[in-house]
């Protein structure tokens, strides 16, 4: 975050931030100026009215000694101010200076540091209060810079966080690589992203400072009778608790609003730091429009998907997508990012993210019609009739638990523990996976990208299902362990007759191992083809213009055709 | 895990000796003298100097430090400045109702806001707003003040609770339980939005992740994913945050006590504050700072039984 | 005249694992630039190729051996020189939306490698930064915005730009390419190409694909597990490999073409080690 102007007036145009700014300011306002708003002494007792509501004569009542609550409350505000000022000083200067340079330099300075806010960060802060006003109890101020010492540790960690997280950016090697000084680094990147935390932690605290000096106050230290400090004034409260209940109310009240002032004043400077303030699309249920039912299903296919139409908010990601699979075939799914083709995909078993919802289409697969937005049946077809395999195979896996516990989970019910394990075992040595034992030991985040794929292909296996879905499962990997788990894919829809989706985004993986191709393209499907037909003869522009502009298929020496956006043509090389 | 406890033992070791010697550099630099403050104006001079003998005060502050310490590991805390009597002796009688407040304050918060949290996960809506607001109200009234507001209402008006005083468990668990309930009540509703917000969006977190994802493809069943593999991976930020609660019901059980007039911990050391009794308070920081000890541990031991990353490196 | 621009010499890296272990990313690599020349460097995940240039770039140091630029060991440079060097060692990064600042204007981020020579003005700046995106054929009112306003090839012609606007005469390009969409990739390795001819740039062009690298380089070099394997002009090594790791890197990719990709998987099934602990 930069303090520029769209910032101040994003701060500004929350109108809880402003409400809170106000109030903040009108407190600082009596507690610089308290005889302008109140022409009551504090001190000021009248014996006739004790005990008092609020009335004309006084706004919020008076007291056991007949003094005006709200005179009290306004010249009290001093004290609260004074207080969070002293801590907020400490904890600034010493908070940032030590979160800043920890970041910046490390080293041991940085172990240091570190082990400085972890004891601190440990202490009750009461406790440690306590001992200062022991020693030093007539008066506030040491206990609040105690207190911005214990603070300046949360504030140094955040700090700290904000200062490395901006040094580990790329942005900060490429400036140093461009020939930078540390200094202008320093200034010119480092700090406008710092400044934001920074100024969000010090509201926060400061709402935490007026919480301890109050609290101070009420336990009766820190300040000396009968001197009107809000923590004192709940303490009077307290003891007309029986008779006087609502004293309670003004006391607590001010505390509570000036708390709630900063917080909100901290929420609002958290919020208007970040930089793209996007609501997330808001999904719209009911949306769904059966359409008409399709006559053209062909028998011989294994799964049919018909007009598949997918949104997000107001925008359209898929439309009208179509597309059959057949025994024993695999199908790709090519396309860009961007094209829709995951989303195509993980719709048929309702696995669309949030926000995300199908509006049109349906799935029929082993005779049944499904339209898309019965997500109980379509739940039903997940792991039995449909198995899916990912793209990042690790972020599949459960970090807490076991590889075999993986496996096990999905094993049909009623088997012992014996034939659990068994068929674990069973299924991982089909993946090829040496050392099954071992491997059933381990946690996701002991074994390699490729066993994690291996593991992601056993798992979807487990119930087997005639139907695999696979997101770019190799985009991920290793090109020599891509290989390997092209051909096990293969080998294994050969051996249990499984008809395969493939989605990717690679040419050689379609080539590889597709025999038939649907090409996607913002959201629209452009043609589908045999795979030897679309390499071949492609019959669409754009098919024929990603195909050329491969690299993978290119000429050395030569530039390399690129794809138009707006045209769709093919610029350079000849076809 | 054993290396884990170890290691947090070690870290503590700074903790505590730090701690410690702070309350006592904190002396030295009290604005007069101890001495002339506890005997007052009109102590003779004999009286003073045998005094200061007394208190170990004729010695330079490293020197009284170590003898604390060395008599602190053999369990003599020294006495009482005001009552003569064994610090050891006046904490211990008091632990318990400091500790019944704490782990009181844990169950409740830990319960009712992993409940609201992960609800609110699951439904989001209304809930979702509802706690936001409750963490809001929670936050900005000091916990003090909501002891009174409940005083005022539940004891003073409804008769349901006593306003003030403890009664020890061997007087009836009923009667134990109900001097107590008012003051976790004030001190676990600061917390217990907190823990909830945590709560929801540590489940919100891991719900959006590719693991739920695969599994859910995998025809595992909601409930399995919920209950076993999300709340799983939800628990460590959780249990940060119950970690600060429970150091936080320190300071709330210091501030609840003095309201309730409970005879614990924390009432103990606001009398040793404001009679500046040091060898008092300095017992009472001790033992703080070792419950301090024993919530980290407890956490850190928690981490590795959620967490096989950190169990297995 | 081409001589040696670049040299690399016994380069290792050893990173201290728990236990007294160690890690080597790299064992000892030798490697050379001539003046106007694309080397490719192609290693998979672990192969050290990451690590090479950021030796290279003093980003890391290394545990022993040597870097020399015309002649002179750079190796531990000190700070001050380093920044000198920045007008004549460069680099490209993966990652194009990590490597520009989001808070700075195009203009901005273009300007910063400028800033080190003293003699040019504000006014002479600006000139150049608008020269800088034309050559990378971006229209100039793009200095005024923000990377938030680009796609990711657009960014990554941008941190081109920000490469070659004080003429570097070697440029690092570490997987400048493997972040973006297939049809965006042939932009930016067009444009590499491109100046690389203009400029009479050295180009380290690191990557993963063979197949790629092969589109730009001169020479290829491959890597594994921190040694060099092969290395050789281009079309020859991949016409001919000489190591066996080459020649599993060039049977792994797919060819993009059925039945060449069919003939070739008969050819190969047998020697494809389906490694059950990969």
């Amino acid at each position: 975050m930069s303090v520029t102007p769209s910032f101040a007036r994003r701060l500004l145009g929350r109108p809880l931030t402003l409400i809170a700014l106000v109030w903040i300011a009108f407190i600082v306002a009596i507690a610089l100026f308290p005889e302008h708003f109140t022409s009551y002494d504090p001190l000021d007792q009248d014996l006739l009215d004790i005990k008092q509501g609020p009335s004309a004569d006084h706004w919020l009542g008076a007291d056991a000694l007949g003094r005006d609550i709200l005179s009290r409350i306004i010249f009290g505000a001093r004290d609260t101010i004074l207080g969070v000022v002293e801590a907020l000083v400490v904890v600034a200067a010493l908070g940032v200076a030590l979160g800043l340079t920890a970041g910046l330099f490390g080293g041991w300075w940085d172990a240091l540091a570190r082990q400085y806010i972890d004891v601190l960060q440990s202490l009750p802060t009461i406790v440690i209060l306590l001992a200062v006003l022991a020693v030093f109890g007539q008066s506030m101020l040491p206990a609040m810079a105690a207190l911005g010492v214990l603070g300046s540790a949360g504030v140094a960690r955040v700090v700290r966080s904000a200062t490395l997280a901006v040094r580990e950016e790329l942005y900060i090697a490429a400036a140093r690589l461009s020939g930078l000084g540390e200094t202008y680094i320093l200034v010119n990147h480092v700090l406008p992203r710092v400044i934001g935390p920074v100024v969000v932690q010090l509201a926060l605290f400061a709402a935490i400072a007026v919480l301890v000096q109050t609290g101070v106050a009420f336990l009766g230290l820190g300040v000396a009778p009968p001197a009107p400090a809000w923590g004192s004034l709940i303490y009077d409260a307290a003891a007309s608790l029986n008779d006087f209940p609502w004293m309670l109310a003004p006391t607590g009240g001010a505390v509570a609003l000036t708390i709630l002032a900063f917080g909100l004043l901290g929420d609002g400077l958290r919020d208007a730091s970040t930089e793209t303030w996007t609501r997330p699309a808001q999904a719209r249920r009911g949306a769904y429009r059966a359409g008409p039912a399709p006559a053209d299903l062909p028998t011989g296919a294994r799964l049919s998907a018909r007009g598949v139409t997918i949104v997000a908010g107001d925008k359209t990601l898929v439309e009208n997508v179509s597309f059959d699979l057949f025994p024993g075939e695999t199908l790709g799914i090519v396309g860009e990012s961007g094209s829709g083709k995951t989303l195509t995909m993980m719709a048929l078993i309702g696995l669309l993210p949030p926000g995300v919802v199908a509006s049109s289409g349906m799935v029929a697969v082993e005779g049944r019609t499904i339209p898309l937005d019965d997500q109980r049946a379509l739940r039903s077809l997940r792991g039995a009739t449909i198995g899916a395999i990912f793209q990042d195979p690790m972020a599949a896996l459960d970090p807490c638990f076991s590889i075999g516990h993986h496996l096990e989970e999905v094993c049909e019910a009623g088997l012992s523990r014996t034939e659990r394990r068994a068929r674990v075992a069973a299924a991982l040595a089909q993946v090829h996976i040496r050392d099954v034992e071992e491997v059933m030991r381990r946690y996701p985040h002991q074994i390699s990208g490729g066993m994690a794929q291996r593991v992601g292909i056993a798992r979807a296996l487990m119930k087997s299902p005639r139907i695999l879905f696979a997101d770019e499962p190799t985009t991920a990997l290793d090109v020599t362990v891509q290989a390997e788990i092209l051909e096990l894919l293969r080998m294994l829809s050969r051996e249990r007759a499984m008809a395969v989706v493939m989605v990717t985004h690679d040419w050689g993986v379609v080539a590889d191992i597709c025999d038939r191709a649907m090409v996607m393209r913002h959201g629209r499907a452009l043609e589908t083809a045999d795979v030897f037909d679309i390499f071949e003869r492609p019959a669409h522009p754009y098919t024929r213009a990603l195909l050329a502009a491969n690299p993978h298929a290119a000429e050395p020496g030569h530039a390399l055709p690129t794809v138009d956006d707006k045209l769709a043509t093919m610029k350079g090389a000849a076809q | 895990m054993l290396s884990l406890v170890l290691r947090r033992l070690a870290l503590s070791v700074p903790l505590v000796i730090v701690v410690t010697a702070l309350t006592f550099a904190l002396e030295s630099l009290a604005p007069g003298d101890l001495a002339r403050t506890i005997l007052g104006a009109d102590g003779t001079e004999e009286q003073y100097q045998a005094l200061r003998r007394d208190l170990g005060l004729d010695q330079p502050l490293i020197v009284q430090y170590f003898e604390w310490l060395w008599r602190a590991l053999h369990g003599d805390l020294g006495q009482s400045f005001f009552t003569k009597e064994s610090v050891v002796t006046l904490i211990n009688a008091r632990v318990g109702v400091t500790v019944s407040i704490m782990l009181g304050v844990l169950v409740v918060c830990a319960a009712l806001g992993i409940a609201l949290g992960v609800a609110s996960a699951l439904r989001g809506g209304f809930l979702g707003r509802a706690i936001d607001l409750l963490s809001l109200v929670g936050l900005i009234f000091p916990s003090f003040w909501v002891a009174l507001v409940l005083i005022s209402i539940f004891a003073v008006t409804l008769r349901w609770f006593p306003a003030t005083g403890y009664s020890p468990m061997h007087d009836g668990i009923g009667l134990w339980a109900a001097s107590l309930t008012l003051p976790i009540v004030a001190v676990s509703l600061h917390s217990i939005a907190n823990v909830a917000k945590q709560a929801r969006d540590s489940m919100a977190e891991v719900l959006g992740r590719d693991f739920i994802r695969a599994l859910r493809a995998c025809g595992v069943s909601e409930a399995s994913i919920i209950w076993k593999h999300a709340l799983r991976n939800a628990a460590l930020p959780v249990v940060t945050v119950l970690g600060i609660v429970l150091v936080g019901a320190i300071s709330g059980a210091v501030f609840v006590e003095r309201v309730f007039v409970l005879p614990g911990l924390g009432s103990l050391a606001v009398s040793a504050a404001l009679d500046k009794d040091i060898a008092l308070l300095q017992g009472v920081t001790l033992y703080f700072t070792l419950l301090t000890v024993l919530i980290n541990l407890a956490i850190d031991t928690s981490y590795g039984w959620l967490n096989p990353k950190v169990r297995l490196s | 005249m081409t001589g040696s621009l670049f040299r690399a010499r016994g380069l290792r890296v050893d990173y201290p694992l728990r236990g007294g272990r160690v890690l080597s990313a790299l064992k000892g690599v030798d490697l050379e630039i001539a003046e106007g020349e694309t080397v490719g460097l192609v290693g998979e995940s672990g192969s050290g190729k990451s690590t090479l240039g950021r030796v290279i770039l003093g980003l890391t140091d290394p545990t022993a051996g040597h870097v020399l630029y015309r002649g002179e060991d750079i190796t531990r440079a000190s700070r001050a020189r380093r920044r000198a060097l920045a007008s004549e060692i460069q680099v490209v990064f993966q990652d194009p939306f990590g490597s520009l600042n989001p808070a700075r204007t195009i203009g901005a981020t273009l300007a910063e490698p400028l800033l080190i020579d003293s003699s040019l003005g504000a006014r002479d700046r600006l000139k150049r930064v608008d020269a800088a995106l034309a050559e990378v054929g971006l229209p100039f009112d793009a200095a005024r915005r923000y990377p938030a306003n680009f796609s990711g090839g657009q960014r990554q012609r941008i941190a081109i730009a920000r490469a070659v606007i004080a003429r570097p005469k070697l440029l690092i390009c570490d997987e400048p390419v493997s972040a973006l969409d297939l049809s965006v990739q042939a932009q930016v390795l067009n444009l590499l190409n491109d100046l690389q001819k203009r400029l009479a740039l050295a180009l380290l062009f690191i990557s993963h694909d063979l197949m790629v690298v092969r589109h730009v380089s001169h020479r290829v070099v491959v890597l594994y597990h921190g040694d060099i394997v092969e290395q050789g002009e281009a079309g020859e090594l991949l016409a001919r490999p000489r190591h066996p790791y080459t020649a599993k890197l060039i049977a792994a990719a797919p060819i993009p073409d059925p039945r060449a990709q069919r003939a070739r998987r008969e050819q190969m099934r047998s020697e494809l080690a389906l490694g059950g602990n990969a």
